[in-house]
């Protein structure tokens, strides 16, 4: 029986992982944590203003793998509101942080 | 109708019982942390389950007044952490892995003239780790 053998092509992989349709699927999933984030913020938000604040973008970023290490088109969900380390973290007069950002990296995580 | 399922414990009260020995654990700081030091922030962000056991997302935030003591208990909350399983009256904590291992957080109110309004004397770490409970036996 002949025997079928898988030879990666790291090259084609590579092309795969920067790519612009890579780079779409991963600014999609950036925006579905945007929803779950906008959620998370509504709950204790006042003014509105840290919520108004995240945006989404896409980067080529380093990835060190098993394989070895590569580049690979990212998804990143920022939030760049004066106070979001307060929100994300809490401080010494915001005693209880909100994990903003953590807990939308949970939600998606567990799906 | 089926029964309802027993509750799933706590991950923050497991974790209270568990670094008990190690600091002041809590879910917030205190107004007077400064005079509380070491101090432990447990915080459940998230997780999911299989109906037998609970996969909580948590961080373990250290808080102490200088950079080597507070690097040195995360690090020690760390190795006890991973070190299970552990068996504790209110559950069991079966295994726990780092998801984000220890590494300074931002604490201080940038330009607070109050040092102690501001905790100008206190370093925070924090980690996130991924803790798998199940229910007391």
């Amino acid at each position: 029986m002949a025997r079928t053998r898988f030879i990666p092509d790291s090259a084609g992989l590579q092309e795969v992982a920067v790519s612009d349709e890579m780079a779409a699927a991963m600014l999609a999933a950036a925006e579905e944590g945007r929803t779950v984030a906008e959620g998370f913020a509504a709950d204790f938000t006042v003014t509105g203003e840290y919520a108004e604040h995240f945006n989404t973008f896409t980067r080529i970023v380093p990835l060190i793998t098993s394989f070895g290490g590569h580049e690979v088109a990212a998804g990143i969900l920022a939030n760049d509101s004066e106070h979001a380390a307060a929100v994300e973290y809490g401080n010494a007069r915001d005693r209880k942080p909100h994990f903003v950002l953590s807990r939308t990296a949970a939600a998606l995580h567990a799906g | 109708m089926p029964a309802d399922l027993p509750p799933f414990p706590a991950i923050e009260l497991l974790l209270m019982d568990l670094l008990d020995d190690l600091g002041t654990v809590d879910t917030a700081t205190p107004d007077d942390l400064e005079q509380q030091l070491p101090f432990i922030q447990v915080n459940r962000i998230g997780g999911t389950d299989n109906v037998v056991t609970d996969t909580t997302r948590v961080v373990v935030s250290a808080y102490a007044s200088d950079w080597p003591t507070g690097n040195t208990l995360a690090e020690t909350i760390r190795q006890r952490l991973i070190s299970g399983p552990h068996v504790l009256s209110g559950g069991v904590l079966d295994q726990v892995r780092t998801v984000v291992s220890p590494q300074e957080l931002p604490h201080s109110i940038a330009g607070s003239r109050s040092a102690t309004k501001g905790h100008a004397n206190v370093r925070r770490f924090g980690a996130t780790y991924s803790a798998v409970t199940r229910r007391p036996s």
